[in-house]
């Protein structure tokens, strides 16, 4: 069991069900939909040679769409005001203007190629910062994170600074593309409630989204998503929602636009449909990580101790509430005396940004670290010694301890494994002609626990059965709490059994954020105590006991069959819950992560390898070593391709994405990927009775980027400031007049 | 997908196609850029026309092997430049199924003709090209005329240019002509859907790949595997000591068509190698592009790909 996925022989047998391969006794119409190619006008659409063909059952577009209300959630990727199918307004390139029901798959493509859409007077679009200076605006608020922040006069202070450092970094808006392009199936029922299929991160959340647009019950609205996850209660909800597994989400299956669009198509139709997306729908329907340029200063003194960091980011925002959280964390990183945060965010004609791994953190650290980066040289220091040196004991931004803390043991662990301390020095040659380069950064990324309502029942027959609607991407999330729930009720994980796929189970916290592990098992942990209440009671044994090896067992030793006791007592449920900690614990909460890259930089076509990336991460405690470390390599590797090749590129006139495929818009392959090393430090047991857990997988994105990008300049002397490193931004960073000749003269 | 025949006797009249691997043919059915009524299936004719032989002096390969086969043959490793090109051609997969006369005729990855929602005058002449002054940054800064601007994507045919390689064609009444792999694709021009002097019903049978010379095959690329180059270098001197006494160079990735670059071979003739003039031909090779804000990056990158496949042939030819 240890180790291995719950779900994992399914999946490697193709046994595993995914949406689009569930079967009904009434099989589905197919719908697909029909995407603007430009980004703004007002758009017509000729749907009789569509409707014309024999298979096609009927074309939706903005003049026959359902009306739907707006739906504001938490997750603020949601549409919002901005309802599909509402209008004849087109607002970005890639919204959805029509759908077309047909009998089968193919019959659905044939009608997709029969619409005629005119787009009329479309204007000019603003789809990149360059071309929106006028839209930008000031903001106290930048999606979850402040947009505008003090702590003293930080400007002051930088002019003060005896060495100082500005980092004006770019990050091209790149998209999450997991595997899965997706599939939603949508029934009406008949006492008018709406029954969804779909690949969700946080299935009480989207609910909502469906019953606020439908104007559903007020359990299905904002009343009713409050209620269940502050009080967990569950109301008459309509919108019943079910997830089996998600084929990867990384941040992209939240709020999406198909879980509407099949509702409106199942609604006009008549039956149930299903809703396919193609990859390219999904770059459009789904979200993005967005633009983000970033002026950042420090100053320091002359041992490189930061006096102030001045931060300025420019942030895109599409047709949704969302924006990329960039000021949190740079702050909370390393010691510092002053700091302001000014955010400015444009509203761009794109579609709607969302979460994509580490949201806001893995920019933001990018250029935080290029100015540590930046002083070291200044001040003459090793890199891996100015972050020693701005090592904060506690969050530097509140003043708050730390609920656990390993960054200095990551730092020491990861260099030692590394061997940072004995590298050689960059810029030397080698055997093969290229030229070596190292850099390192450091990681972190907060962590909050969200509300979650988890009802466990103990039977008589010896199984745990937990009602929570929690995701399963491929994360592990499943067997991770299937070992905690083992753990607390001292049963063998074949005995737990997890209701997770429908709405109906308890409201659990998302999949989000790397959040989703401690903040369910915070609430399976209260449920499991009450139920040991009870047992204990039964057994005339303290409230003490623990449950261990079918036995409750007291402090003194004096135990009991957990068997015998349910015997007398019946099946025993129990409810648990956990609160919201965001920002109102005592303590702050963060994983911490130190990556360190080894790269090959070809001196003539500035070719670059990486070679080696190990990270050393202090992710609390771990209860799954293998289904961990396999985050942790997973997210460094996209880090890798977040600072090497993840890049979604805009056409500026018609505004539309022009490598919408997953042959264009490159992630690594097996062929890019180095040697990768992850460790664990910090207290991996966690304390006696504790759950201790932290995120773990957002943290490894972090610092991967800057620890690529420091490892080119340690190699070229060139320092980057855009993601991606592409061929243009290491030419431009890098003349061949300083380093190719020089270099390459053997 | 629109809907169509497939047949396997017969040769194919205006609106059909062969198919043979179908790596490309069947992904631009599906994105909906080509759509051809029917297509005749060169399944029975892979025995005849799959295969290596060789003379003193050249290569000859069936048109229907596949990149797999080719790359794996002893021959083929004695190309380097060949070899190279073959094995950093799309993934192992896809090599397993493509042919080589089918990677010569690899269709362009430009965006714009790839996505059916946006004009193309490729796709559907005169509908206009977006791509001239819109996200241009991987197309072709050589070649491009006020119609188009799509690069030719393949790596094959670029190193066949650089050989002096010829084509088999046979012609749908069974005549057989043999032209220069150079003489096989056109400029866009004023009609960028004609891509080839291939004529409705032609066949490409064999590829003839003559033998010698220090070669090398540089790719420039955005990630180690499954990606086309951003800029490619195919380069065959012939050395007498170290004196270059011929050089023949072709440009990918950079140009509408596999891109002869000849004023960089005159640079280098009767020279010796150094960076410099590595350098130097690489900046002759590039001296007629015509890159725009977004891609002038990949004129340096062109120069770069070129010295290094220079001074990588030399290197291969100790």
């Amino acid at each position: 069991m240890q180790g291995h996925r719950i779900e994992g022989a399914d999946k490697v047998r193709g046994l595993a069900k995914y949406t689009d391969d569930l079967r009904f006794a009434t099989p589905p119409l197919i719908a697909l939909t029909a995407t603007s190619p430009v980004a703004r006008g007002r758009v017509q659409i000729d749907t009789s040679a569509a409707l014309a063909l024999p298979g096609t059952r009927c074309v939706i577009d903005h003049t026959n769409a359902p009306r739907l209300k707006r739906a504001i959630l938490i997750s603020m990727c949601e549409p919002g005001t901005r309802m599909p199918l509402q209008s004849d307004q087109v607002e970005y390139a890639g919204q959805p203007v029509a759908i077309v029901v047909a009998d089968s798959l193919h019959a659905a493509r044939d009608a997709l190629a029969a619409l005629i859409v005119t787009i009329e007077n479309h204007d000019a679009p603003a789809v990149v910062l360059s071309d929106a200076e006028n839209r930008l605006k000031s903001v106290r608020r930048a999606g979850i994170g402040p947009g505008a922040m003090k702590k003293g006069d930080a400007d002051a202070a930088l002019a003060d600074a005896s060495v100082s450092a500005e980092v004006n970094a770019h990050a091209a808006p790149h998209h999450q593309n997991p595997m899965e392009p997706g599939a939603v199936v949508a029934r009406w029922d008949p006492d008018g409630g709406v029954t969804v299929h779909a690949a969700v991160q946080w299935h009480h959340l989207d609910a909502s989204m469906i019953g606020q647009a439908f104007g559903l019950s007020w359990a299905d609205g904002m009343t009713g998503l409050l209620g269940r996850a502050v009080l967990g209660t569950s109301g008459k909800s309509k919108v019943r929602l079910h997830n089996q597994l998600s084929g990867g989400a990384f941040g992209r299956n939240i709020s999406y636009l198909a879980l509407l669009l099949a509702p409106i198509a199942a609604k006009v139709a008549g039956g149930p449909v299903k809703l396919v997306q193609s990859r390219r729908d999904t770059f459009s329907l789904m979200s993005h990580r967005s633009e983000v340029k970033q002026r950042l200063r420090v100053g320091a003194d002359t041992d490189g101790k930061l006096k102030a960091i001045v931060l300025e980011p420019d942030i895109a925002r599409g047709n949704a509430a969302f924006v990329e959280p960039i000021g949190e964390m740079p702050m909370q990183l390393y010691a510092h005396d002053t700091h302001r945060l000014t955010t400015r965010v444009a509203k761009l004609d794109l579609p709607g940004a969302g979460w994509m791994r580490g949201p806001g953190v893995a920019h933001a650290i990018f250029a935080l670290e290029q100015a540590m980066d930046d002083l070291a040289r200044q001040v003459g220091k090793d890199p891996l010694d100015i972050r020693l040196a701005n090592y904060s004991e506690k969050n530097p931004a509140n003043g708050k301890s730390w609920e656990a803390k390993a960054l200095l043991e990551a730092y020491e662990v990861g260099a030692a494994k590394f061997g940072w301390r004995d590298r050689p020095k960059g810029g030397s040659v080698r055997p093969d002609g290229r030229v070596s380069g190292f850099g390192m950064a450091s990681a972190i990324d907060l962590g909050r626990q969200f509300p979650a309502h988890a009802t466990v029942t103990m039977t008589k027959d010896g199984r745990v059965v937990v009602s929570l609607a929690v995701s399963e991407m491929g994360q592990g999330l499943l067997t991770g709490l299937t070992g905690v729930v083992a753990e607390m009720t001292g049963v063998s994980p074949d005995r737990v059994e997890f209701k997770r796929e429908a709405t109906k189970e308890g409201y659990a916290a998302g999949s989000i954020g790397s959040t989703g592990t401690y903040s369910n098992a915070a609430a399976v942990k209260t449920a499991v105590e009450k139920i040991i209440k009870k047992l204990a009671k039964a057994g005339g044994l303290p409230k003490s006991s623990k449950l261990q090896d079918g036995m409750l067992v007291a402090p003194n030793g004096e135990s009991a069959a957990i068997s015998d006791l349910l015997s007398r007592t019946g099946d025993l449920t129990a409810k648990g819950r956990a609160g919201l900690t965001f920002g109102a614990s005592k303590q702050a909460k963060a994983s911490f992560g130190a990556v360190f890259c080894e790269m090959a930089v070809d001196p003539i076509t500035l070719d670059v390898e990486v070679i080696r990336l190990v990270g050393a991460y202090d992710c609390g405690r771990v209860l799954q070593p293998k289904i961990a470390r396999a985050q942790l390599i997973g997210a460094m590797i996209m880090g890798m391709g977040q600072a090497l090749m993840e890049e979604t590129r805009l056409d500026r006139k018609r505004g539309h994405w022009t490598n919408a495929e997953i042959g264009e818009a490159l992630v690594p392959t097996q062929a890019d990927c180095p040697h990768v090393e992850a460790h664990f430090v910090g207290d991996t047991q966690g304390k006696p009775g504790a759950l201790d857990f932290k995120g773990i997988a957002e943290t490894a994105i972090v610092g991967v980027s800057p620890a690529i990008a420091s490892a080119f300049a340690d190699a070229t002397g060139g320092v980057v400031h855009h993601l991606p490193l592409n061929h243009a931004a290491r030419l431009a960073a890098v003349s061949r007049a300083q380093f190719s000749f020089k270099e390459a003269a053997e | 997908m629109s809907a169509f025949d497939i047949t396997e006797g017969g040769t194919p009249v205006d609106g059909a196609a062969w198919i043979a691997g179908g790596t490309t043919m069947v992904d631009l059915m599906k994105l909906g850029a080509t759509a051809p009524s029917r297509l005749f299936d060169l399944g029975a004719q892979r025995d005849a026309l799959s295969g290596i032989s060789e003379t003193s002096d050249t290569i000859t390969l069936g048109a229907l092997t596949t990149m797999a086969d080719a790359a794996k043959h002893p021959a083929i490793r004695g190309l380097t430049a060949v070899h190279t090109a073959l094995v950093q051609a799309a993934s192992p997969q896809i090599r397993e199924m493509a042919t080589l006369g089918g990677n010569l005729l690899q269709r362009t990855r430009c965006s714009y003709f790839r996505d059916t929602r946006q004009p193309c005058n490729k796709r559907v002449p005169g509908s206009g090209c977006p791509a001239i002054g819109g996200e241009d940054g991987h197309h072709a800064v050589l070649g491009g005329s006020a119609q188009c601007i799509a690069t030719y994507p393949g790596d094959f045919a670029v190193v066949c240019v650089a050989l002096g390689a010829e084509i088999t064609i046979r012609a749908s009444d069974g005549s057989e002509r043999k032209i220069p792999v150079q003489d096989l694709h056109r400029r866009p021009g004023a009609t960028p859907h004609t891509e080839t002097a291939l004529q409705t019903g032609d066949l490409i049978t064999a590829i003839h790949l003559p033998k010698g010379g220090a070669q090398s095959y540089i790719k420039i690329r955005d990630r180690a595997s499954y990606a086309f180059a951003t800029a490619s270098a195919a380069v065959v001197l012939h050395m007498d000591g170290a004196m270059v006494t011929s050089a023949r160079i072709a440009l990918g990735g950079l140009a509408t068509v596999p891109w002869r670059a000849a004023t960089a071979e005159h640079v280098l003739k009767g020279s010796m190698i150094d960076q410099k003039t590595a350098f130097a031909a690489g900046e002759a090779a590039l001296q007629d592009a015509h890159p725009t804000l977004t891609n002038a990056h990949r004129v340096e990158l062109g120069i770069r790909a070129v010295a290094k496949a220079i001074l990588s042939a030399r290197g291969n030819s100790v």
